[in-house]
């Protein structure tokens, strides 16, 4: 059984009070049996941690074999879309992340929905954080998903713990909306989701190392899938999105 | 000993549904010898027959099943002489509190009454937790403050914030107060549940599922995951909430 895990973290950052360096994560990596994990930073660049970039890329390099990065960006940053591009095309970089929490916008911001263009220009998924929170609420996405139908925007821990209906439901409308199971508390929401999107727009994920991936990788254990349901949500889904991705524009070569 | 801290019995308004044989299979099947028990809201709104069930339940199956008593905060006197009854007459041994479901503020002055009589009673009190506005850990902390006699176990770790935002207020309030307890249920992050393992030692963490909302397995689960001496970990699956419990028993008598 192969397993990617489509969103985990790196960083050491003091206001938050999480220190989780690439070690950290490959350590619970391995106890839990994972081969690869899309990681980002818990601070955005450049505002809160304006080295952000070069400190995940950096990490990474270390373990070029494990971690796939994704640049976690502030879209209200005047030079937000310079950043991503030159994480995608310089950096190597696989995909955006953004927190609505941190940033202070919704998803149908004006700025979110210009980083998140940007982004489908490449190819690269966003992902974004979902939960309970007001400016991650599921229902949230739906303007989004209509402004940017080009764009692959996966929804993070499914809606947390009281938004998950919700969650489906706007997936279930958007063909362009994928979710993420982790730190999800309910596996027969997991199974839920799978039988109401398709088990190709499920997409395994830890939220390692706070979350640890081996409990996050018990849960999907427990639903019981088939073997090609679980291919596609442990492997092939995140994967085939990663495998889109180009790192330059199309008329431009590389940089 | 592995004791689940809490589980929710009968058919909820709310669309959950969790039957007493069904419970029995889950724990036989989980290796949970024993559950604590509480009520649902059930459709009719009124909590008294709930409680009555949960003490037949109880007096069925005595060696598995640990009976606590639901009350609304805002039936004022009614509360206090319905908690009354339930540990008195009843037999149960400890209180349900869900803001959340019911509809009131946890440090509204009713509620934090209760939760002094419970105190007085010897019973602990089990607070649905985390709710932003109606049970969130500074408020659970005010009351935990106004009835130091009173062990409170804060259901999901004190917070339900799926970044992770509220775990800094669930942490403060336990550093402050000792008679508070975090159970283990939906957790995010189980970092958090490490860190208070360190700071406050094995004995204020325990296993909760909240089954049947969360999956009592897959709960076990998380307890299991948690890095910690193994020669501790008994204290969150069974000698935290057997200790309380005889604590409370010792003072009634």
């Amino acid at each position: 059984m192969r397993v990617v895990d489509s969103h985990a973290h790196v960083d050491e950052y003091e206001a938050f009070g999480w220190f989780d360096p690439p070690e950290a994560m490959i350590e619970l990596m391995d106890e839990a049996g994972i081969e690869k994990a899309v990681v980002m930073t818990y601070a955005d660049a450049p505002v809160l941690k304006p080295d952000a970039l070069r400190y995940l890329h950096d990490a990474c390099k270390k373990y070029p074999d494990r971690l796939i990065p994704y640049a976690r960006i502030n879209p209200h940053a005047d030079n937000a879309a310079l950043l991503l591009e030159e994480a995608i095309v310089d950096l190597g970089m696989k995909g955006l992340k953004i927190h609505q929490e941190s940033v202070t916008a919704a998803a149908h911001h004006g700025s979110v929905v210009r980083l998140v263009k940007k982004a489908a220009e490449f190819n690269a998924p966003v992902l974004f954080h979902s939960g309970d929170e007001p400016l991650s609420l599921p229902q949230q996405f739906a303007k989004l998903a209509e402004e940017a139908p080009e764009a692959t925007i996966i929804l993070a821990h499914m809606g947390g713990y009281h938004h998950t209906d919700d969650a489906i439901r706007v997936c279930e409308r958007y063909d362009n909306l994928l979710v993420d199971t982790s730190a999800c508390p309910y596996p027969h929401k997991v199974k839920e989701a799978i039988e109401r999107l398709g088990a190709h727009r499920v997409l395994f994920g830890s939220d390692g190392p706070g979350c640890n991936p081996k409990l996050e990788l018990q849960k999907i254990m427990r639903v019981g899938l088939s073997e090609n349901e679980q291919r596609l949500v442990l492997h092939d889904n995140i994967m085939s999105v990663l495998e889109r991705v180009r790192h330059h524009l199309p008329g431009r070569g590389p940089r | 000993m592995i004791i689940d801290g809490l589980t929710i019995v009968g058919s909820s308004i709310n669309g959950y549904r969790l039957g007493v044989e069904e419970l029995l299979a889950s724990m036989n099947s989980n290796g949970i010898d024993k559950g604590v028990i509480a009520p649902v809201q059930p459709k009719t709104y009124r909590l008294e027959p709930q409680n009555d069930a949960v003490a037949v339940a109880q007096m069925r199956y005595p060696d598995r099943l640990i009976g606590f008593c639901r009350v609304d905060p805002r039936q004022g006197e009614d509360a206090i002489t319905e908690l009354r009854r339930c540990v008195l007459r009843l037999g149960l041994k400890g209180l349900l509190l869900h803001p959340m479901e019911e509809g009131y503020t946890i440090n509204d002055p009713p509620a934090v009454r209760l939760v002094r009589e419970a105190g007085s009673l010897g019973v602990p009190v089990v607070v649905a937790a985390g709710y932003p506005w109606v049970a969130h850990a500074q408020q659970i902390r005010s009351v935990a403050e106004q009835a130091e006699g009173t062990t409170i176990v804060m259901s999901h770790g004190g917070q339900i914030n799926i970044s992770g935002l509220a775990q800094a207020d669930a942490f403060l309030a336990m550093q402050t107060c000792d008679n508070l307890r975090v159970g283990t249920n939906g957790v995010y992050r189980q970092d958090f549940l490490e860190e208070c393992v360190e700071a406050f030692g094995p004995e204020r963490v325990l296993f909760t599922s909240m089954a049947p909302v969360f999956d009592q397995g897959f709960e076990l689960d998380r307890v299991s995951s948690i890095k910690m001496e193994e020669s501790d970990r008994q204290y969150l699956l069974g000698t935290n909430m057997t200790r309380i419990l005889e604590e409370g028993a010792r003072s009634r008598t």
